[in-house]
């Protein structure tokens, strides 16, 4: 009896392990994906992070536009990631999840803006912050927020 | 001005990196450094155990001993008394630190055993007496035995294995709720093994012992004889050195040293011949 | 490549913007910095294994970020900023974000 609750406990993580490997790849490759195309169809709408207007644009509205997005990464990844932090160096694991994130928070603020009818969006800043500080088991998750003024002709 | 957004190619800020390879090479990293830690630990555990006053270990056997004397009764008091004066024949050979006393008991068990632990208590197994057809070949496992003693090898072993156990609980988070348990943990007294060298250097005070008391070293590798006939684990899985390996020891040790390999037996006091199992 | 935190090079217009360039990189300090670290914080001062970490990865974000406007064609990043947070206790992550344009 004891052996087996010992061997569950050795067990579970393993699972996990696997099936966070699993689908957390899967989930990157879909959402890759559909950053790839919306960023196909949205490449007209340009993001600047300068401040002034040039001269010759058209600007006949200014509004504040944003996109934020929660994105969390899979058992595998933090794992290997708390790993990492024993050793120190690069968190090649974490990569991906800011990537995903700060583009998927750009992709929601242009589709805001061209919702608004913008030619580009101007002053774009970040915001990253991971929501889960605090908590004992550090859930390796970020929330990117992507914000600027978009440039209605 | 003209605005044109250029399509970046990807692999810039996400590095092409195999996690999978990474989990490998961090896991093989935390087990190797743990395991380097955790003979660190043992190592100078014992470095430092050696160092404390034979006081210590002496009232540490006396708190952890206290009343679990194995079975003593009429019958075996004459065969406690025997090994007694036997051990007491040879220490006069081995070089006792201050304070300590060696105190042979008697362990009925079939086992072909025999063992020191703390506060310089020797036990030795029914089993292995049985085995044993004279007087000069117990006394090569007694003087071991009491080498083991004088080098405070228990002591140190036991050093190691509390230090690797206060890590244990570091590195799991369960704190010892005793010192007892700290000490006594996994078998922490008995299967806390010897390192096959300080096992090799009981040999060769044990060895000098026999030889200065019987003036030759015939039998003295009669234990391990018995040792070959018992099926025997590979080398690597034990931390006593091959049984042949040793005999080749004390026959290279017996030349250099000018010790005749052959003498005259001396045959075993009457109460040690057929010892009875004690009765409870 | 001219990089700056000014909104233009003085004297020289800009013909093209080429929009967002990043560079990020996640890096984690070791237990031991952490231990040094801890006992530092009791006198205070510098804790120079963090400076170091984080200034080697403010370095590559950079660099990656101008590897980005390499890629789109510019000669210059303009408006450069930097931003620091932590992922998880231990991890920090150093985004560097800029707009890519091309100056006469």
């Amino acid at each position: 009896m004891q052996y087996l609750s010992e061997f569950a406990n050795l067990l579970i993580p393993l699972l996990l392990l696997l099936a966070g490997y699993g689908a957390g790849r899967l989930a990157e490759r879909r959402h890759y994906r559909s950053i790839l195309r919306r960023e196909e169809e949205l490449s007209d709408l340009i993001i600047v992070i300068c401040k002034t207007l040039p001269a010759s644009m058209p600007a006949s509205d200014t509004r504040l536009v944003m996109g934020s997005v929660v994105v969390s990464v899979d058992y595998f990844k933090r794992f290997v990631a708390q790993l990492r932090m024993i050793f120190g160096g690069r968190v090649h694991t974490y990569e991906s999840l800011l990537d995903r994130g700060r583009r998927e928070a750009l992709l929601r603020m242009q589709k805001q803006a061209r919702a608004l009818g913008a030619a580009a969006i101007f002053n774009t800043r970040f915001e990253t912050s991971s929501i889960s500080k605090g908590a004992k088991n550090n859930i390796g998750s970020v929330e990117v927020l992507a914000y600027g003024t978009a440039v209605i002709p | 001005m003209k605005f044109k957004n250029v399509k970046v190619p990807e692999g810039i800020n996400v590095s092409r990196h195999s996690p999978v390879a990474d989990f490998f090479i961090l896991s093989t990293g935390i087990v190797v450094g743990f395991a380097a830690l955790a003979a660190g630990l043992l190592y100078f555990g014992a470095a430092l155990a050696r160092h404390t006053p034979v006081s210590w270990e002496n009232a540490l056997a006396g708190a952890l001993f206290e009343g679990r004397d194995p079975a003593v009764n009429v019958r075996t008091t004459e065969i406690v008394e025997e090994l007694q004066a036997l051990a007491d024949r040879l220490s006069i050979y081995i070089d006792l630190p201050e304070g300590m006393t060696v105190t042979v008991h008697y362990w009925d068990d079939d086992q072909i055993n025999a063992f020191a632990t703390l506060g310089g208590h020797v036990f030795i197994a029914r089993g292995l007496l049985e085995r044993m057809p004279n007087e000069n070949s117990l006394a090569m496992v007694m003087a071991h035995e009491i080498a083991h003693v004088a080098h405070r090898d228990p002591v140190a072993a036991l050093g190691g294995v509390v230090l690797l156990q206060l890590l244990l609980a570091v590195a799991l988070d369960t704190a010892p709720t005793s010192l007892e348990q700290l000490v006594t943990g996994p078998n922490a007294l008995l299967l806390s093994g010897f390192s096959r060298e300080t096992e090799r250097q009981a040999d060769t005070a044990g060895l000098h012992a026999v030889a200065a008391l019987y003036g030759h070293v015939a039998e003295t590798s009669t234990i391990f004889e018995v040792f070959l006939k018992q099926p025997e684990p590979p080398e690597l899985l034990s931390t006593h050195p091959l049984s042949r390996d040793r005999i080749d020891r004390i026959a290279a040790l017996a030349r250099t040293e000018g010790w005749a390999l052959d003498g005259p037996r001396t045959p075993l006091a009457s109460p040690l011949v057929k010892p009875p199992a004690a009765v409870r | 490549m001219i990089t700056s935190t000014l909104e233009s090079v003085p004297g020289r217009a800009i013909t093209t913007h080429l929009g967002i360039v990043q560079g990020s990189t996640v890096r984690a300090k070791h237990i031991g910095r952490d231990i040094a670290a801890s006992f530092k914080n009791i006198v205070g001062g510098e804790l120079r294994g963090y400076s170091e970490l984080l200034s080697e990865a403010r370095r590559e974000a950079f660099e990656r970020m101008v590897q980005q406007a390499e890629a789109k064609g510019a000669n210059a990043v303009l408006n450069v900023r930097f931003t620091t947070s932590s992922v998880a206790q231990g991890a920090s992550e150093i985004l560097a974000y800029g707009s890519a344009v091309v100056v006469e």
